[in-house]
Order: C-alpha cells, then sequence, then structure tokens
C-alpha cells in the first residue's frame, strides 16, 4: 500500500490548484484509491490486533496459572505455620521474575494493541476528511455516484467509526485487564479475566461481516 | 469346489476392508474431538467465574454492560465447539452406517446362496484354528453393535449438554474418557482377524485337492 502514496501527493496537488484548470475526476479517483487502501489497512490491522490478542492471552494464562499456584502455596505454608507454634512469623512473598517477565511481556503486547488501535483512529478521520471533500466537491455541482459499487461515501466512514469505537471500548478492558491480573486475588476475578481477554466482548460478532463488506465493496474480495 | 466359497469369502473380505476403514476414520473422529472437548470445559469453568463474579466488582466497575456482551460471547464459543463435536459426532455416525452396510451386504449374500452351499456343515463346523462362519458372523454383529451404540452414547452424552447444567460441561472431557474406555476396539480386531482367519482357511480348504 505505500506505493500508493506518491500517487496520493501529486493528486492532491493538483486538488490546490484553481479550481477552473483543475480536472476533477482524477481528485475522487484519489479518494476512492484513498478509501480502497483504507479498507486492506483495515484488514490488516485487524489480523495483527488477533494475532496480538492470541500472543495476550497465552501470556495472561501464564500468570494466572502462577498467581493461582502461588496462592495454593502460600496457603500451604499459612496451614503449617498455624500448626507450629515455634514458627508464627508470616512467609514473605517472593521475587517471581518469571511472572515479572509475563507482565512486561503483557504489557509489551498491550502496547502494540494501543498503536493499532491508534492506527485504526487515524483511518477513521482520513474516512471523515475523504467524506467532507467529497461534500465539497459535491457542492460544487459534481454528481455523488457511488465510488465502488453500492456504497455510499459516509458509510465507509459510518462502517469505520463502528470499528474504531469497538477496538477503542476493547482497548480500555484490556488496559484494566493488564493493570490487576497480576495483582487481584479472586480466582473469579482472574478468570473473568482471562475469558475477557480472549473474547473480547467489545469487539462485535458484527465486525468481521462490517470488514469483509467494506473488502467486498472496495473490490478486494470477489463475489 | 473352488467357487463354492469364493463368493462369500470375497465378502468377508471386502467387509474386512470397509470395517478397517471405518475404525480407522472412529478412531481419527475420536481424536479430533479432544481439542474440542478440553476447551469447551475450560469454557464452562469460565461461566461458572462469570456467574460467580459480584455485579460491579471493583476494577471492572467501568463497564457495567461487560457481563452481558461476554456472556454472548461465551455462548457463541460454546456453539461453535458443539457445532464442531456435532461433527465428530456426524463422523462417528458415518461409520456406523458403513459397518452395517458391509455386514448387511455379507448377510444378504449368505441368505441367497445359503440353501444351495454344499459344504455348510464343514463351514459350520469350528477348528482348531479355523472360527466357524457361525463365530464369524457373530462377530460381524459384534462389530455392527459395536459402532451403532459407540455412536448412540456419544450422541446421548452430547445431547444433554448445557450451558445451563456446567458441572456436566466441566466434566465432559471425564465422561468422554469413560464411554472410550468401554469401547476398546477390542471386539473390532478380534473380528477382524476372526475373518482372516476365516477366509484364510476356507481359501485353502477349497483349493485343496482333496476336499
Amino acid at each position: 500500500m505505500n506505493s500508493d502514496i506518491h500517487g496520493m501527493s501529486t493528486a492532491c496537488m493538483h486538488a490546490k490548484s484553481p479550481p477552473d484548470s483543475t480536472p476533477r475526476r482524477p481528485v475522487l479517483a484519489v479518494s476512492a484509491r484513498k478509501i480502497k487502501d483504507n479498507a486492506a489497512d483495515w484488514h490488516n490491522l485487524m489480523m495483527k490486533w488477533e494475532r496480538l490478542n492470541d500472543n495476550g492471552f497465552t501470556t495472561a494464562n501464564k500468570i494466572v496459572n502462577m498467581r493461582i499456584s502461588e496462592q495454593f502455596q502460600d496457603n500451604k505454608l499459612e496451614i503449617a505455620c498455624d500448626n507450629s507454634a515455634t514458627e508464627p512469623e508470616k512467609p514473605t512473598p517472593k521475587y517471581n521474575e518469571e511472572l515479572d517477565n509475563c507482565c512486561a511481556e503483557l504489557l509489551e503486547t498491550l502496547k502494540h494493541m494501543t498503536k493499532i488501535q491508534l492506527k485504526m483512529e487515524k483511518l477513521t478521520s482520513t474516512t471523515k476528511a475523504i467524506c467532507d471533500l467529497e461534500t465539497f466537491h459535491h457542492r460544487a455541482g459534481n454528481c455523488k455516484a457511488p465510488f465502488f459499487h453500492t456504497w455510499p461515501t459516509p458509510y465507509f466512514y459510518e462502517v469505520s467509526l463502528k470499528l474504531s469505537e469497538m477496538y477503542k471500548k476493547e482497548l480500555q478492558l484490556k488496559q484494566t485487564i493488564v493493570q490487576d491480573i497480576a495483582h487481584c486475588a479472586d480466582q473469579d476475578l482472574m478468570m473473568v479475566y482471562l475469558s475477557s481477554w480472549l473474547y473480547q466482548p467489545y469487539i462485535e460478532n458484527s465486525s468481521m461481516l462490517l470488514l469483509e463488506a467494506m473488502l467486498l465493496e472496495t473490490g478486494h474480495r470477489q463475489c | 469346489m473352488m467357487g463354492t466359497m469364493a463368493a462369500p469369502a470375497a465378502a468377508l473380505r471386502a467387509w474386512a476392508e470397509a470395517v478397517a476403514r471405518a475404525a480407522e476414520a472412529a478412531r481419527a473422529a475420536v481424536a479430533a474431538a479432544a481439542p474440542a472437548l478440553g476447551s469447551l470445559a475450560a469454557l464452562a469453568a469460565q461461566v461458572r467465574a462469570l456467574r460467580r463474579l459480584p455485579r460491579g466488582a471493583a476494577p471492572l466497575g467501568a463497564f457495567p454492560d461487560l457481563r452481558a456482551r461476554l456472556w454472548l460471547k461465551q455462548r457463541g464459543a460454546a456453539e461453535a465447539l458443539l457445532e464442531q463435536l456435532g461433527e465428530r459426532r456426524e463422523e462417528l455416525r458415518a461409520v456406523r452406517d458403513a459397518v452395517g452396510a458391509a455386514g448387511s451386504a455379507v448377510l444378504r449374500l449368505l441368505e441367497q446362496r445359503g440353501p444351495a452351499e454344499p459344504r455348510l456343515a464343514a463351514v459350520l463346523r469350528r477348528g482348531p484354528r479355523c472360527p466357524s462362519l457361525a463365530d464369524v458372523l457373530e462377530g460381524l454383529q459384534d462389530v455392527e453393535r459395536y459402532y451403532r451404540h459407540l455412536y448412540l452414547e456419544i450422541k446421548l452424552l452430547l445431547q444433554r449438554l448445557s450451558l445451563d447444567s456446567l458441572a456436566d460441561v466441566e466434566a465432559l472431557p471425564q465422561s468422554w474418557e469413560r464411554i472410550l474406555e468401554r469401547y476398546k476396539d477390542d471386539v473390532v480386531q478380534d473380528t477382524l482377524l476372526k475373518v482372516s482367519l476365516f477366509v484364510e482357511n476356507h481359501h485353502e480348504v477349497s483349493c485343496s485337492p482333496g476336499s
């Protein structure tokens, strides 16, 4: 998709030249290409997010397993301490390097996911700008035919916004999970964190449908 | 003399080939079910945790609709896993049908030829290293029953599953294993051996000049 950047900048230069001498068609063609690129970007970002989610789940799972076995050990020690009157001191929690590494790994995954979510927001704002541009041209008396098959341009923005909002909320949930997963003591809560990480409740099932529809509309997928 | 046993022997050989194929398919179906069973049990534990979690548990307070949304996803995942297991069940049904059809083909042939079979008495006699035809037919029925019951038990186990009774779903891998323990395919292997001994012997008998 980077190969299109050059073409895009040339077209923008055309758009800046006086309106009378500017052929409008190329601007629209460039908008269409940008939307097509955006659709491909959406696909790539969502796939990347899924991979990161899988990796993150593996790490989160390890963290929870370590926490649970730690709790189990602590309980055993407490019972042992209760039984022996000579050693009433509570054992101090020892530093767990592996747990620390896993937490760092999960933070790293979250950092990548944050970057992806920012890129998604950028895609949405680009789409919004294309819509505005089109509205501007429409006012100037151009016909408002769809760029591809049937979708009016604002629908691309609507879909982008919908997807973007889902990922934004999901990222917020993941941030909460990462902050608490290695500290909470409630096993049910840990399990809910894991399940939430895996099943991503804020990314609705319709997201895949929206993406596929967008790819189909822009010609990345064939009927 | 050679032709007398040739047709049943050929039918039994075809049966043995069909059953060997079916046994392989059944083994593959059972093995392929293992990951889905484990995932479903883990999922049930997650559903249980979600149900037990007090409403608005501290760090998740900012996500009031999380419970409903996560439940929706969990249910969807459970349905997908059950669908996968349903495919394995259908594979076992195909095995049952294939074994049933192979057995019927042998019985039909014997029924048609039975009264005209001149060496019937010899075929019914059991030798030291040769099972009688009756032994073989009994084996055929055992194998058919084996796959019929295996399919039925798996079908019933899966039919009873529901996220309303989480304990059953959590215990699914163990319940599945218990069924399989009762269905070691010894019956199938024994019968395949019996059939091959029978076919070999009667081939020899019908080929030897003195018989």
